[in-house]
C-alpha cells in the first residue's frame, strides 16, 4: 500500500492529490496522461506507480466518471470505452493492465480520459 | 407576348431593387467602417510613419510636454486597441477554438510590442485598419506587432545607449523559469482544485501566453483538443485551448520530465 501522506514537489500529499483529482470531470475531463506523471512526481515507480494509477482511476470512477477516449470527429466529443468491464474494480484493473501492457510510460494526451455521464452525453465535438 | 411597356416597367423595378440593395450594402459598409474607427485610434494626417505627431498642434513647439529625448509627448486619448478576450467571441461567435487561441496570442503580442514601443517612442500609435473577420484581426494584430517591433528597432539602431524595455531578439525563457519564478509556482490554488491547477490574473495570463508561445512552432494536436499546441524552442510543449468552464486555458502538455512541471496540469485565468 502506498503512503497517502507522502508529500510531493508542490507540498501537497498523495491523499490531497486524490481529493482534488475529479474537480474538472464535469467539464473538461481528466486524462490518464496527467495521472501517471503525477505519480512519478511523488516518487512512485513500478508496482507503487501502478497502485497510484489504480487509486486515481478508482477515485474518478467513484466520483461518477466513465472511461472515454476523445473522438476524432463529431457529433460527440467523447466515446465511452465499455471494454474494461462494468464493475469499478474490474474497470480499474483492466485500465492499469492496458497501460502496463503498453509499456507503462507516460500515456499520450489522447489515450484515456474520464468524464461524467452528463458530459459524455452532451458535449459536442 | 410581353409588351415593351411591361418589359420596361419590370426592368425599372429590377434596377430599383438593385439600387436599394447597393444602398443598404453601402450603409452596412459605412457602419462597419465607423465601428472599426471607433475601436482604433482615428487616423491622423499629422502622424508621421511611426505614429507620432509630426505636424499640427501636437508637434514640437506646439505646447506638448518634452520627453527626455526631446520628443513631444502626446496625451493618450483612450485605449489604443479593443480590450478583452470575452468580446472576441461576441464579435465572431463562429470562431473556432484554434482561431480564438491564435487571436488571443496575436492580441497579447501586439499589445506588448506596442506598449514597449510607446515607452521608447512617445505618441507611437499602430496604424488604423479595417477588419471584418477574426482571421483579419489576427493578421492585423501580427502586423501591428511587427510594425511596433520595427519602429523600435529603427530608433534603437540610432541610439548608442539602446532602448527601453526588453532587448529585441531575446531568447525565449525556459518553461521552468516562466512557471517557477524565484522557485515558486506561478498563480494560486483555488478552493476546488489541487495545487497542480493554477489560477492567475488576466495580466499574468497574458504574459504567460506571450512568453510560452514566443518563437514556438504550432504543432497539430489530436482532433479533439479544443485549441493549439506549441512546441517551444527549448523542447517543451504547451497547449492553449478554449475551456467551456474557464475560458482560455494553458496546458503543460510536455515538460521533458521536469520534476515540478510534470505535476502542473493547467493554468486558468481568474
Amino acid at each position: 500500500m502506498i503512503d497517502l501522506s507522502k508529500k510531493g514537489v508542490l507540498g501537497d500529499t498523495v491523499a490531497e492529490y486524490f481529493k482534488f483529482l475529479p474537480y474538472e470531470i464535469d467539464g473538461d475531463g481528466e486524462g490518464l496522461w496527467q495521472i501517471v506523471p503525477a505519480g512519478r512526481s511523488f516518487g512512485f515507480e513500478g508496482a507503487d506507480l501502478a497502485e497510484f494509477v489504480r487509486l486515481g482511476v478508482m477515485r474518478l470512477l467513484d466520483a461518477g466518471c466513465a472511461p472515454v477516449r476523445p473522438a476524432s470527429e463529431g457529433p460527440k466529443r467523447w466515446i465511452e470505452q465499455t471494454q474494461f468491464g462494468s464493475d469499478q474494480n474490474e474497470i480499474a484493473d483492466a485500465i492499469v493492465a492496458e497501460w502496463l501492457a503498453a509499456g507503462g510510460g507516460d500515456p499520450p494526451w489522447e489515450w484515456l480520459w474520464f468524464v461524467t455521464r452528463r458530459v459524455l452525453d452532451s458535449q459536442a465535438f | 407576348m410581353t409588351s415593351p411597356v411591361t418589359l420596361r416597367s419590370v426592368r425599372a423595378d429590377w434596377l430599383r431593387v438593385q439600387s436599394e440593395v447597393a444602398w443598404v450594402g453601402m450603409l452596412l459598409a459605412g457602419q462597419r467602417y465607423f465601428e472599426a474607427l471607433s475601436r482604433e485610434q482615428k487616423f491622423n494626417p499629422n502622424h508621421d510613419a511611426l505614429g507620432r505627431f509630426a505636424t499640427g498642434d501636437g508637434a514640437a513647439g506646439g505646447g506638448g510636454s518634452q520627453s527626455r529625448e526631446g520628443r513631444v509627448r502626446v496625451a493618450q486619448t483612450g485605449p489604443a486597441r479593443p480590450t478583452g478576450r470575452a468580446t472576441i467571441l461576441a464579435r465572431f461567435p463562429g470562431a473556432t477554438p484554434a482561431q480564438e487561441v491564435r487571436w488571443a496570442i496575436s492580441d497579447v503580442s501586439a499589445r506588448q510590442e506596442i506598449a514597449q514601443t510607446e515607452a521608447l517612442i512617445p505618441g507611437y500609435r499602430p496604424r488604423a485598419s479595417l477588419t471584418s473577420t477574426i482571421d483579419g484581426e489576427i493578421v492585423r494584430n501580427e502586423a501591428d506587432a511587427r510594425d511596433a517591433r520595427e519602429a523600435r528597432a529603427r530608433v534603437e539602431s540610432e541610439s548608442l545607449s539602446g532602448g527601453a524595455g526588453p532587448r529585441l531578439g531575446a531568447l525565449p525563457r525556459p518553461l521552468a523559469d516562466i512557471c517557477l519564478p524565484n522557485g515558486q509556482l506561478i498563480g494560486q490554488q483555488t478552493n476546488r482544485a489541487g495545487q497542480d491547477v493554477r489560477t492567475v490574473t488576466p495580466a499574468e495570463f497574458d504574459q504567460l501566453l506571450r512568453e510560452m508561445t514566443q518563437g514556438a512552432q504550432e504543432s497539430k494536436p489530436p482532433p479533439a483538443y479544443q485549441g493549439i499546441w506549441y512546441r517551444r524552442s527549448s523542447g517543451e510543449t504547451v497547449g492553449v485551448r478554449r475551456s467551456d468552464d474557464y475560458g482560455l486555458t494553458i496546458d503543460i502538455v510536455g515538460s521533458l520530465g521536469h520534476p515540478i512541471l510534470r505535476r502542473l496540469r493547467r493554468i486558468h485565468e481568474r
